[in-house]
């Protein structure tokens, strides 16, 4: 029995730091987006005022500047990209808090039935617990081991293969 | 003027991906994920798609599989640009009728130089 309450409060601790860790990944997401809307806005803008200054006839000193800007931007084009790899790697670490959510909350609540059902616990209840837990860690393992889960590679933000059929 | 569907649920993608080809000019309309793609190419001939595969509601593949079914969309250049890299998804891709794969992030000049080879 004291076993099972000691499950019941950790899964509750667990579940408790999971859910403020989901929050935190939900403000960061949040924050991604509007900073990324923000730096799109401002580097349209100075794309804008870039090709306004090539149009007038520049001082020679200026064309290997203005050169110089346009590979920066061509650049940026590519950093930009990040946001939307984050993304995706923030979303699967949400899917995983959440699946391992799930699974604590079926330990916690199989734990609740079996103190409250019984005063007298016994082997056989003991093994189909422990039997429970196995297959909700491996419905949580299944899950979080989806085809797609490893496939994002990219550690440097430069441009990516390309492949033609 | 060449028309190009990009289809990707990143805004931010979205956004690059329009800038590259724009600047160039293609002229290209945004859709944010599969089903919204697949309404604007029955509406709406274009000359070359350029989708993502991870996105709600429909992704890529199943996108293109779609396409491929509409007789106007039969032989129109499709290409995946995605973070996925594998080499099984690559083939899942071939075989649902995608002319080409391009890794997230994208170089913008490497992808004009490929959107020019497929549509000129």
């Amino acid at each position: 029995m004291d076993s099972i309450r000691l499950m019941t409060l950790l899964s509750g601790r667990i579940q408790s730091s999971l859910s403020k860790s989901t929050k935190d990944i939900q403000q960061v997401m949040s924050l991604l987006d509007q900073t990324i809307d923000q730096l799109i806005q401002h580097f349209l803008s100075i794309n804008m005022d870039l090709q306004q200054l090539k149009n007038q006839v520049p001082e020679q000193g200026a064309t290997s500047a203005l050169s110089h800007c346009e590979n920066a931007i061509q650049s940026i084009v590519t950093d930009l990209q990040f946001h939307d790899i984050a993304n995706q790697l923030l979303n699967r670490v949400q899917g995983r808090f959440s699946s391992l959510q799930n699974m604590l909350s079926a330990i916690a609540a199989d734990s609740a039935l079996m103190t409250t059902s019984t005063d007298q616990i016994n082997f056989t209840d003991l093994t189909a617990y422990l039997e429970c837990i196995e297959r909700l860690i491996a419905d949580t393992q299944s899950q979080s081991q989806n085809p797609v889960a490893e496939t994002i590679r990219q550690t440097p933000m430069s441009g990516g293969e390309i492949e033609l059929f | 003027m060449k028309k190009i569907l990009a289809v990707d649920d990143s805004r931010s993608l979205r956004n690059m991906v329009a800038f590259s080809l724009r600047s160039t000019g293609y002229q290209v309309t945004e859709a944010e994920d599969g089903v919204e793609g697949l309404a604007l190419a029955k509406q709406e001939q274009f000359d070359l798609v350029l989708t993502d595969q991870n996105m709600p509601n429909m992704d890529g593949l199943t996108l293109i599989g779609q396409l491929r079914t509409l007789p106007s969309y039969a032989k129109t250049p499709i290409l995946m640009l995605t973070t996925e890299s594998s080499d099984e998804m690559k083939s899942k891709g071939r075989a649902a009728g995608a002319n080409g794969w391009l890794i997230k992030p994208f170089d913008p000049q490497r992808l004009l130089d490929v959107v020019k080879k497929v549509i000129g």
